[in-house]
C-alpha cells in the first residue's frame, strides 16, 4: 500500500529582528496547511515574534493574503528595517 | 582628460549617459551612514545638482560609518560639512544644503525640485513621510535601510516591466511602534554595512537617471553581511497601502507621522451589527471571554476565542476578513485586538465598546420600548 499521508516540508527564512528573536535565520516546519496556520505555529514556538509586524513572502514573492502552502515552499519572514 | 573618462569609455554608458547625469538632480535625505557613501559616489559620478538634507550634528559615535566626517567635525552640522566637502571636491556640481530635518511642512517643496530622491534616513516616521511625498509627487525614490548586519534596497514609484509602481506602504502599510524596532544608534552597526547599502542606493539612482541596466523597481533586495548573501523578493501591490496613505497634498500636510502604537479601532454594537450585515460571509463576532463566563451568546453568529488561549486557538478566525471582537466590558477585547492585529495584519479587527454588558442593556431597552 502506498503511504497516503505524505509529509509536507516548508522552509522558513527569517530576516532582521525575526531572525534575532528566533535565534536562527532558517527553520523547517512540517505539515502546515497555509500561511495563517504557519503564523500561529510560529507565534507559539517563538512568542516574541508577536511583538512586531512581519510581512510574508512565499517563494520570493511578497503575499498579503492567506494562501495554501505546498511541499518545498520557502516562506520568508520580513520585519521592517529603519536604520540608516 | 576629464574626471569621467573611465565611465564615458564604458560600453553601454558613454557620453550620452554622462550628459544625463550632468543634467539631473538627486536629493539625498539624511547625511548619515547611508547618506555619506551615497553622496560621495553621486558626487564622483558627475551629477548636475545634489541636495543634502539633514538637521543633525556630527557626533563622535557616528564616525565608524559616516565617512564624510572626521574627528574635527564633531558638533558641526552634518548638512553643512557634507555640502562643503562635496563642493570642495567637485566645483562643477550645484550642491544645495538643507540644514534641517524634513517634515510634512517642507517635504513637498524640497522634493519637487529634484529628479530622484534617495532615502538615507534612520527612522520610520521620516521613511513613511518621504514615501508618501514621493508617491504624491510621482517621484522616483531609492530606498535603503539597515538593521544590525542586514540591509535592504529598493526603488519605488517607477513602473516595473508590467507597468505597475510600488512603494514602501506595499511592504508595510502602517508604521510599527517605534519601540518594536530600535534604530542603529541603539542597536549597533558595523560601519561597512551602510557603506554597502548606501553605495547600492547611489548605484540605483545612477541607473534610473542614465537608463542603464535593470533597477530594483518592483523588487526588494536583502543583504546579509555575515553570510555575504543576497535575497531578492518581488513586491506585490497591497490593497491597504493606498488606504493608509494620505490621498492628496492637503492630507499629507496634516497627516500625523509621529510613530505611535498600533491603534485599536473601537465601535459600538449598532455599528458592529451594520458591518456584519454588509458582509455576513466574511465577518464574524468573536467572543474573547473565558468559556465559563455567562451569559453565552446564542442570538448571533459568534466564534469563541478565549483571551487566555488566543495564540493557540487563533486559527479559528482564519476564514473571516472582518472581526468584531467583544468581551464582558470592552477592556479584554482591546487587548485581544492588539495581539490579533500582529498575528493577522491583513485582517480588520474592531473592539466593541462596552462588551456584552452593553449589548444586554441595549436588548433590555428594546424590550422595554416594545412593551410601552
Amino acid at each position: 500500500m502506498e503511504n497516503t499521508t505524505a509529509i509536507k516540508t516548508i522552509s522558513i527564512v527569517a530576516f532582521g529582528v525575526a531572525a534575532e528573536k528566533m535565534k536562527t535565520n532558517s527553520v523547517r516546519v512540517e505539515n502546515i496547511d497555509d500561511i495563517d496556520a504557519l503564523k500561529i505555529c510560529l507565534s507559539n514556538a517563538y512568542p516574541e515574534l508577536n511583538e512586531f509586524k512581519i510581512s510574508i513572502a512565499v517563494n520570493k514573492k511578497i503575499v498579503h493574503e492567506n494562501m495554501l502552502l505546498n511541499d518545498g515552499d520557502e516562506v520568508a519572514l520580513l520585519p521592517p528595517f529603519s536604520g540608516g | 582628460m576629464t574626471r569621467f573618462d573611465r565611465q564615458i569609455n564604458l560600453r553601454g554608458f558613454g557620453q550620452e549617459a554622462q550628459n544625463k547625469l550632468k543634467q539631473s538632480s538627486v536629493l539625498v535625505i539624511g547625511a548619515g551612514g547611508l547618506g555619506c557613501p551615497a553622496l560621495l559616489y553621486l558626487g564622483a559620478a558627475g551629477l548636475g545638482k545634489i541636495g543634502i538634507v539633514d538637521g543633525d550634528n556630527v557626533s563622535v559615535s557616528n564616525l565608524n560609518r559616516q565617512i564624510l566626517y572626521g574627528e574635527n567635525d564633531a558638533g558641526k552640522r552634518k548638512a553643512v560639512v557634507a555640502t562643503e566637502t562635496i563642493q570642495q571636491k567637485y566645483s562643477d556640481i550645484d550642491v544645495e544644503c538643507f540644514n534641517t530635518f524634513l517634515d510634512n511642512s517642507n517635504a513637498l517643496e524640497i522634493i519637487s525640485q529634484y529628479d530622484v530622491v534617495v532615502d538615507c534616513c534612520d527612522n520610520f516616521s521620516a521613511r513613511y513621510m518621504i514615501n508618501d511625498a514621493c508617491v504624491l509627487l510621482n517621484k522616483p525614490l531609492v530606498y535603503g535601510a539597515i538593521y544590525q548586519y542586514e540591509g535592504q534596497v529598493s526603488v519605488f514609484n517607477v513602473k516595473d516591466e508590467k507597468g505597475f509602481t510600488h512603494n514602501y506602504r506595499d511592504l508595510f502599510p502602517v508604521p510599527p511602534n517605534a519601540k518594536q524596532i530600535p534604530d542603529c544608534n541603539e542597536t549597533g552597526v558595523l560601519g561597512v554595512l551602510p557603506g554597502v547599502i548606501g553605495t547600492m542606493q547611489a548605484t540605483e539612482a545612477i541607473k534610473l537617471i542614465t537608463g542603464i541596466g535593470k533597477t530594483l523597481c518592483g523588487k526588494i533586495l536583502y543583504y546579509n553581511l555575515l553570510q555575504q548573501s543576497f535575497y531578492e523578493l518581488a513586491i506585490a501591490k497591497n490593497p491597504e497601502a493606498s488606504q493608509a496613505a494620505p490621498a492628496n497634498e492637503k492630507d499629507f500636510r496634516s497627516h500625523n507621522y509621529s510613530v505611535t502604537c498600533a491603534t485599536v479601532k473601537t465601535i459600538d454594537w449598532n455599528k458592529a451589527d451594520e458591518m456584519y450585515s454588509l458582509n455576513p460571509q466574511q465577518t464574524t463576532f468573536v467572543d474573547v471571554r473565558e468559556k465559563d463566563e455567562l451569559p453565552r451568546v446564542d442570538t448571533f453568529m459568534c466564534v469563541d476565542l478565549p483571551l487566555s488561549a488566543l495564540a493557540h486557538q487563533a486559527h479559528c478566525i482564519s476564514p473571516f476578513e472582518k472581526l468584531l471582537v467583544f468581551c464582558k466590558g470592552g477592556v479584554r477585547s482591546e487587548k485581544a485586538v492588539r495581539q490579533l492585529q500582529i498575528l493577522f495584519p491583513e485582517k480588520q479587527f474592531y473592539s466593541i465598546q462596552g462588551g456584552i454588558l452593553d449589548r444586554l442593556s441595549q436588548l433590555n431597552n428594546k424590550l422595554y420600548a416594545t412593551e410601552v
